[in-house]
């Protein structure tokens, strides 16, 4: 559109503003807002408190409820992490429940067709398919898949209900998808999970390096908390790594834009310069660290029952200094295309002791073939220079959904994981079963299936039955096209819980309707291990049932009523009471529900009715002995520096595919859009994906802005509208595609590589080609 | 504050020809068309009869979702790799003032401490809805609510994010209905108090 018409166009809407406004003199009384209008006042609304609905920042939200209707949305000026701001998606939040396509009856596949039934109907049948699945083909024929936004009991009512009712492993949870390298990053260098900071570290560090994160649209709310402190202090910095530009970087004091893989190589690059220049803190590392390594070459999880465990063998801080020789400066910019003066820059910063520092990252770094590998260097760095666990400094790894840490991490709703521990450990099984008044034997040892070899074993028929509870797989997994294909096969039985129609409830047997969000009680955990309750505030829709539920109402209809014992009036607190006990020692107490229903979240080690903000260091952790560090997640209380190398990704671009391709995500749309595209302002704002093209790039392929491109990789192929000096602009060679549309399944072309450490596949990497149609 | 300063001298000046009409809107005609050129070409540098500044409180809540919510950016926007140094939103929702690109006055924002705009604010490039949402709220507050005959009205909406009165409440881009008879009281809350509980 050229400037003049849109000029001509904004004066005609002025001139008809002018009308409207006089009309509405003249008729007194006559609004003409944008909303459909109840016959409550502002007085009427009651504020009550939520954690936000989207991603893993966790802000406090206040939800105006009118009659049995949301109607507003404020952000909670008493939770620390938002301080009263929102991000667009939070404040049009509640829109989401509203959608006229939400599902509000149970269906049931008759004859091809989807039938509504009474909900009673659908559970039956759900239960006694399950049963006869189990009956036919083995415990671990069945499967459940949840998700970053199962609340704190549905997680824990799915893994109690597969575990210890049915007796078997077969629980994901998408968090696979997003967060299993931070996890296992955390576990490896420290031994526990989750940070050891918190976002108060914003109001303290001097220096913030982001990893591959684009946070001005990812998580706004905490980059607005960035931008502020700039505002308070000039000598405040941003510092933005990553594979293209976007308004993070635009906003940054610096950007170092490097070649896909190579972070890996960079972080090596400053633990060489850091050591070279004797900028380490010689007394932290010698007291509170040891050094390791670990396999290498460790492959990627292409084929099928892919297996990798690591052996990890003692090294040294001269060994480390040896194996970082391949990582100078000069050496790693030839790689990654970052100049030897910005690497430095980047090492002085980290190595200047009179500068705090505070690292985040969150997709870049965790949906990487060696996601586990970069998590560790990034460790690696902050433990060189003793910067971490104190107020300003420390590695910080961000999540995406609201519960990936409350739910998939802390109740652990992963194949391996128990509430307390892991299943491979008989000690963690006997706390399990205790709890849960099983014997013992009914906890399987093994773990089964990681997220992509689930849906491998349901398309080998491995897997018969899967629930898929929260969650928008057939939009979601890499190389798509041969896990829709499994789930469609003959005797396969998907079952879907859902609150709209998606992909997901395409390929399904059974579609529960779910209740969403503020329609039922529940608690959620954010990045920075911080616990959020709400209680229900409007009714769910139709004979729309809470996942928490139809999880129990199954599990019973099978015979394990013995452990779902709660009605439902009060079933939420008695699911968080119990899961608590798990959690019952000073390095993972777990807040009271009392305390949780009074506050805008509580973080956990919560001990003595005092939240931990800063874990590992004796001043601010009740559970660190001493005054000092103590990284008493690892036997002898050290941290660990791994010596992790650079290695290329499986799929690199070549003469028949010789772009990258990177997908992701736009500040309007969460995930795969299944709410957000409801809610009208956010679609109106991005009403579909497109692909973004480097300008000289486009230039070459003779693209313009809007010209439809073909995208082809080795698993398909897509048609979409070419975006050139759009919000974001890859480097050249470098391809990107948002992934929230179901209309542009851009993970038909994505490749199932992961992480042989976390399982975590990786999204930002694989090659393609790119045709003007 | 000297820009405010600036506009407020600006409005008394106006107010001080015109009286109080800015209550009563006239319909868009030539006359008043060729005023607004003319101040375009500097002979009138602002009139509270000036078509091109009666933004309505209907205006004001077409731009929300609901009683309160950020408003979308009327607008098209340059994409952020055109965004030259001097061209952010704030260089003219931050002061006001007449932007020539738009003929029109820019609404000031209440909160120019928070300089991420689009974490809040998006521009519509569609205009249907992806499905079509049965959403509801409240009526916005009635206006001129005032206890006793004369007295000062109460603030009818919640102050978080809003705490500035005078970016909406005066100025040449105020929302007509709303617009404060006297911009040079900026002790706001002195007079008009909250009703709500927050």
């Amino acid at each position: 559109m050229s400037e003049s018409m849109n000029r001509r166009e904004a004066i005609k809407k002025m001139a008809f503003s002018a009308a409207v406004a006089c009309a509405s003199t003249l008729l007194p009384g006559v609004t003409f807002s944008a909303w459909k209008e109840m016959d409550h006042s502002l007085s009427d609304v009651s504020w009550q408190k939520a954690p936000c609905r989207f991603c893993g920042t966790g802000c406090g939200l206040l939800i105006g409820v009118a009659g049995e209707r949301a109607v507003a949305v404020k952000g909670d000026p008493a939770c620390p992490v938002n301080k009263g701001l929102c991000c667009v998606k939070g404040y049009h939040s509640v829109q989401a429940l509203y959608g006229k396509d939400r599902l509000t009856k149970a269906l049931v596949k008759k004859n091809g067709k989807m039938v509504e039934v009474p909900i009673k109907e659908a559970l039956d049948l759900v239960a006694s398919k399950m049963k006869s699945t189990v009956q036919k083909h083995g415990k671990d024929s069945v499967a459940i898949y949840g998700s970053g936004q199962w609340t704190i009991p549905d997680g824990y009512a799915a893994s109690k209900f597969l575990r210890a009712g049915v007796g078997t492993n077969n629980i994901e949870a998408n968090a696979r998808l997003c967060m299993a390298s931070a996890v296992t990053g955390f576990l490896t260098s420290f031994g526990m999970d989750e940070p050891m900071g918190c976002y108060e570290d914003m109001d303290y560090a001097d220096v913030f390096v982001l990893w591959g994160n684009n946070m001005a649209e990812m998580h706004p709310v905490l980059f607005s908390r960035l931008l502020d402190r700039k505002l308070q202090d000039k000598k405040v910095k941003i510092i933005a790594l990553s594979t293209r530009h976007t308004r993070t970087n635009y906003a940054s004091d610096k950007s170092l834009i490097f070649n896909p893989q190579t972070d890996l190589a960079i972080a090596n690059a400053i633990c060489y310069e850091i050591l070279k220049n004797g900028w380490e803190d010689s007394t932290f590392v010698k007291k509170h660290c040891t050094f390791k390594k670990g396999k290498t070459k460790i492959g990627y999880g292409l084929e099928d029952r892919f297996k990798f465990s690591d052996k990890p063998s003692g090294s040294s801080l001269s060994k480390f200094k040896r194996f970082l020789k391949d990582y100078t400066p000069e050496k790693v910019s030839a790689m990654s295309g970052v100049s030897v003066e910005d690497i430095r820059y980047l090492a002085s910063l980290y190595g200047d002791p009179n500068k705090k520092v505070t690292s985040y990252w969150c997709m870049g770094m965790n949906q990487h073939t060696r996601g586990t590998w970069i998590n560790n260097l990034v460790y690696n760095i902050h433990l060189l220079v003793g910067k971490i666990s104190t107020p300003g400094n420390g590695p910080f790894s961000l999540t995406g959904q609201p519960s990936a840490c409350g739910t998939v991490r802390e109740v652990g709703t992963l194949t391996h994981k128990l509430p307390y521990g892991v299943v491979m450990n008989p000690k963690h099984r006997k706390v399990a079963a205790d709890i849960w008044q099983v014997p013992v034997e009914k906890i399987p040892s093994k773990p089964t299936y990681h997220t992509v070899e689930m849906f491998r074993a349901l398309d080998r028929g491995d897997i018969r039955f899967m629930w898929i509870q929260v969650t928008n797989p057939m939009v979601t997994m890499p190389k798509l096209r041969r896990y829709r294909d499994g789930a469609e096969k003959e005797d396969r039985f998907v079952v879907v819980s859902d609150v709209y129609p998606t992909p997901t409830t395409d390929v399904a047997d059974v579609i529960l309707p779910s209740a969403m969000w503020i329609e039922r009680e529940g608690l959620f955990g954010n990045s920075e291990r911080r616990t959020q309750h709400w209680d229900q505030m409007v009714p769910p829709p139709g004979d729309a049932m809470s996942d928490t539920w139809q999880i129990i109402e199954v599990a019973r209809r099978m015979g394990y009523e013995k452990l779902f014992p709660w009605k439902e009036e009060d079933h939420i607190a008695g699911i968080y009471n119990e899961y608590r006990r798990f959690h019952d020692n000073p390095k993972h107490n777990m807040a009271p529900l009392e305390e949780l229903k009074k506050a805008s979240g509580l973080q956990w080690p919560f001990v003595n009715g005092k939240e931990t903000k800063w874990r590992y260091h004796g001043k601010y952790d009740p559970a660190a002995k001493g005054g000092s560090y103590d990284f008493y997640g690892k036997p002898d209380h050290r941290a660990i520096i791994w010596e992790r190398p650079y290695e290329a990704p499986p799929e690199i671009p070549d003469k028949n595919y010789p772009f990258w391709l990177n997908t992701g995500r736009v500040i309007e749309h969460w995930h795969t859009g299944s709410m957000t595209r409801r809610v009208p302002v956010l679609h109106k704002a991005v009403p579909e994906s497109y692909v973004e093209i480097n300008p000289m790039d486009a230039k070459k392929l003779g693209v313009r802005n809007g010209d439809k491109v073909k995208i082809s990789s080795r698993r398909g192929s897509i048609v979409m509208k070419a975006n050139i000096k759009g919000r974001g602009i890859p480097t050249q060679g470098q391809v990107f595609v948002p992934f929230f549309d179901e209309n542009y399944l851009i993970n038909e072309l994505t490749l199932d590589a992961f992480c042989p450490i976390s399982k975590q596949p990786d999204y930002k990497k694989c090659a393609v080609k790119v045709e003007k149609v | 504050m000297k820009p405010l300063i600036a506009i407020i001298s600006i409005i008394l000046v106006i107010f001080a020809v015109n009286g109080f009409s800015a209550d009563k809107p006239e319909p868009y005609n030539k006359a008043e068309g060729d005023q607004f050129k003319k101040m375009k070409e500097g002979v009138v540098i602002f009139s509270a009869n000036d078509p091109h500044h009666k933004r309505a409180l209907s205006t004001y809540y077409q731009r929300r979702a609901y009683v309160g919510a950020p408003p979308y950016i009327p607008h098209e926007i340059p994409e952020v790799a055109e965004v030259e140094e001097n061209d952010t939103c704030l260089s003219c929702h931050g002061d006001g003032g007449y932007v020539k690109k738009w003929s029109a006055y820019a609404p000031t924002t209440p909160h120019k401490e928070f300089t991420n705009c689009r974490q809040c604010h998006v521009p519509q490039t569609e205009e249907k809805e992806f499905v079509r949402v049965d959403w509801k709220s409240i009526a916005p507050p009635p206006i001129k609510r005032s206890a006793i005959a004369g007295s000062p009205p109460a603030i009818p909406h919640s102050l978080q994010l809003r705490e500035d009165c005078l970016s909406c409440h005066s100025g040449p881009s105020a929302v007509r209905e709303i617009r404060t008879p006297h911009p040079e009281r900026i002790h706001c809350q002195q007079c008009h108090v909250g009703t709500l509980k927050q």
